[in-house]
């Protein structure tokens, strides 16, 4: 009994010997620097990281970026053959180790995207410390390290607005989309879709930016400006923002937008969608790809410009033809810009024949960067309109002139 | 008698079931995509049919046999040296099984969550908490499954709930679209992990009425296969078949998604938790039956003595049976299978055939 005692005991010193000790790949928070976004951009044959690090100390507080002894944020850049060991190397400037868990966004420069992701998306699926949930962002005509060293006006962790800008403009304008890491791969996976980023661009003087956020009206700023095509993994082009609006209906990343159609003589009025949803479906008819696009979308008269009669229902009929064929126009240049100048499948209308025509899709998707340019779409849009908002007749209809 | 004690039908179906669902839950998904795509929730449910057959079969010879264990069956239907022969080979198997089980965990701790901390501390804890979980005896490990099952559960429902918003049905379109081949595929992998429910056999004789016992051991092994098909079929619809492939740990990339208003999030590794659960109840149990069969077989007083010295050999084992992923990943989906086929069919196939052939046998054993 004493023996077992005694084992007992020693089994219990060294539990606690090797508990107490704290656990392997402790981050303490002092010697962290959370990293909220990285750049990377292709420099010869070697890639430029850059990464955003909180200030600690300065994030948080208000007036963080004109107050205060520092900015909220300090942007680090490293040149290495690969991007872990950019990363790595980058420990040979800051003091603390990189940590990764908060990543809000992945910054590709147009260099990098123009020459294939492949090489370097692997290690953000592989690390552990990544999320496969964070956002993936285009630069178009500036480099990621520029778009990742400038500060921003209202959010103090530009990484942050870079987020945070995407998702709003995708809610409440339907210009961009937000694409998470685990979504794009599964884009580049799957096959019969070709995958989309948002493209982000600099607007303003981007020296004079980098020097001070004093004024009031910031010499420049970062805008997100149209969708980037690609074909696999590297990027051919870009749509307009009326395009990308497009593209935002027939993959049904609509929540809530504007338009404007035309009304009565010369004016405008403008519709604001609440709610939208599209359906796509296909089928191969005589051997040739047929895509249906339906989308119903529920609107309210946001604006009104013109005289046009609000009380009679027969405007709002004539005013929900024009929203649809306003969509459709909008929708039939995208499709055309896809099909004939980028010849991608970017709407994932080969993934649509995958799902709703097996047995079809098999004999053809050998072939599908042939067929998918002269694939038939058939376009049903049905808007409804329901409220005019807070008045009702717009008090221009009665002015003299 | 060695036994410390009976436990009811209650304890024994969470047993059951909190076994089943046991390291599966995270590798399930990823097998059964791998094979039969988008169909892999078809596949799950198949392997729920199979699952029921093999309750049927396990129950059919506990009860012949009851009360004897594994190892006591195997000397009654084949004789004093074949008997032991047999029962030698199903110790080893449980004791392999046991070492990929640590080593499972092991892996999953260091990929994910502590990537600098050496495999072996790993090894040592949780094979230390399972092993003195064995030793307090087969009422101890049922009751504190049983006081577990409720945490279990909470957090499972937790996590299908709040994953659920992501869900999208294309995810699963076309259904079947590749015919029954790859699904039938997709289920024999899953069916390697469904046979290691033969070493629960060596508790059967533990449950109070065997009546009842027969009853929770087939209700525990559904409700357990329903557990992993549910998770399966929101892992497809959540992240579709290509990302659930390439995960070495779908489920936990899946609680990564988690994100209810942009601040219930990032609650992996409570959920990871879920997992602990049962993978400690699974090898607990797997260290009693390999313990407690071998002091059958060797005819020691107690079979606690041979609880400690086990749980080192399961350690080392562990890490020599297992050199590197790449090698248990293929370990797993090539040889896995047949090897419990042997000792999870053919084996109680056996010993219910051998039972028939000579009828007298296992009833005279009922005194």
């Amino acid at each position: 009994m004493k023996k077992r005692r005694m084992l007992g005991f020693v089994l219990l010193v060294i539990v606690v010997a090797v508990l107490t000790t704290g656990c392997w790949s402790r981050g303490e928070l002092n010697n962290l620097a959370i990293v909220t976004g990285i750049g990377i951009d292709k420099m010869g044959d070697e890639y430029l990281i850059s990464t955003q690090m909180l200030n600690p100390g300065q994030a948080g507080e208000p007036g963080g970026v004109s107050g205060g002894s520092g900015l909220s944020v300090t942007t680090e850049y490293m040149q290495a053959p690969t991007v872990l060991e950019g990363i790595r190397r980058l420990t040979t400037v800051t003091p603390r180790r990189l940590y990764f868990a908060h990543i809000n966004v992945l910054v590709f420069g147009e260099s990098v995207a123009r020459e294939g992701l492949r090489d370097v998306l692997d290690l953000f699926m592989r690390d552990q410390e990544i999320r496969p949930d964070l956002h993936l962002v285009l630069t178009k005509g500036v480099t990621a390290k520029d778009v990742m060293s400038v500060m921003t006006p209202i959010e103090q962790i530009p990484a942050a607005k870079l987020l945070k800008s995407l998702n709003i403009s995708e809610k409440s304008w339907a210009s961009t989309i937000g694409i998470k890491l685990d979504e794009y791969i599964i884009d580049l996976m799957n096959e019969g879709k070709e995958p989309i980023l948002t493209g982000l661009k600099f607007q303003g003087n981007i020296r004079q930016m980098k020097k001070d956020l004093k004024s009031v009206m910031p010499p420049g700023k970062l805008k997100y400006a149209g969708i980037g095509v690609f074909k696999e993994d590297k990027l051919l082009g870009w749509l307009n923002e009326e395009e990308s609006r497009g593209f935002s209906y027939i993959t049904d990343h609509v929540d809530n937008t504007v338009a404007h159609i035309p009304c009565g003589r010369g004016g405008n009025a403008v519709i604001e969608i609440l709610r939208s949803k599209t359906k796509l479906s296909g089928k191969l008819v005589d051997g040739e790809p047929v895509i249906k696009i339906e989308i119903k979308s529920e609107a309210n008269v946001g604006e009104m410009a013109c005289k046009a009669d609000l009380s009679k229902p027969k405007t709002i009929y004539d005013f929900e033809k024009s929203m649809e064929r306003v969509n459709e126009d909008m929708m039939r240049k995208v499709i055309q810009k896809a099909q004939k100048v980028y010849e991608s499948d970017i709407f994932g209308f080969g993934e649509v024949l995958f799902r709703k025509d097996p047995k079809n899709w098999k004999a053809i998707k050998e072939h599908w960067d042939e067929y998918f340019p002269r694939a038939k779409v058939e376009i049903h849009i049905d808007v409804k309109l329901r409220r005019t908002g807070k008045i009702g007749n717009s008090f221009i209809g009665t002015l003299k002139k | 008698m060695l036994n410390n004690g009976k436990i009811g039908a209650y304890p024994f179906m969470v047993l059951v079931t909190m076994f089943i669902v046991g390291d599966a839950l995270l590798y399930v998904p990823a097998w059964l995509a791998s094979a039969a795509k988008q169909d892999a929730w078809i596949a799950a449910l198949l392997c729920m049919a199979e699952g029921a057959l093999l309750a049927i079969l396990y129950n059919a010879v506990a009860k012949r046999f009851y009360p004897a264990t594994i190892v006591e069956m195997s000397g009654i239907a084949f004789g004093k040296w074949a008997g032991a022969a047999v029962a030698l080979f199903f110790i080893i198997f449980i004791v392999i099984d046991i070492s990929f089980l640590l080593m499972e965990t092991g892996d999953f701790v260091t990929t994910q969550m502590m990537p600098d901390m050496p495999v072996e501390v790993i090894l040592i804890l949780f094979s230390g908490i399972a092993v003195s979980a064995a030793r307090r005896g087969v009422q101890t490990m049922s009751r504190s499954a049983e006081s577990l099952f409720p945490w279990f559960v909470a957090l499972y429902v937790i996590f299908v709930l709040f994953i659920s918003p992501q869900i999208k049905l294309s995810r699963i379109e076309p259904v079947f679209h590749a015919g029954f081949i790859p699904v039938l595929h997709g289920s024999f992998k899953y069916l390697g992990n469904m046979e290691e429910v033969v070493i629960l056999l060596m508790l059967f004789p533990f449950v109070k009425l065997p009546e009842r016992g027969t009853k929770a051991l087939f209700l525990g092994v559904l409700l357990g296969n329903f557990i992993l098909s549910a998770f399966t079929a929101i892992t497809i619809l959540v992240m579709g078949s290509t990302l659930t492939t390439m995960f070495s740990y779908p489920s936990y990339a899946l609680a990564q998604k988690i994100s209810i208003g942009d601040f219930f999030q990032r609650i992996e590794a409570i959920m990871a938790f879920m997992w602990f659960i049962t993978v400690f109840i699974k090898i607990a149990v797997c260290y009693f039956a390999a313990s407690f069969g071998i002091a059958q077989l060797l005819k020691l007083p107690d079979y606690r003595i041979v609880t400690l010295p086990l749980g080192m050999i399961t350690i080392v084992l562990g890490l020599q049976l297992v050199p590197n992923r790449p090698y248990f990943n293929q370990f797993a989906s090539l040889f896995w299978t047949p090897y419990t086929l042997t000792f999870g069919q053919l084996l109680p196939l056996l010993l219910l055939g051998v039972a028939l052939l000579r009828k007298s046998v296992g009833k005279e054993e009922r005194v």
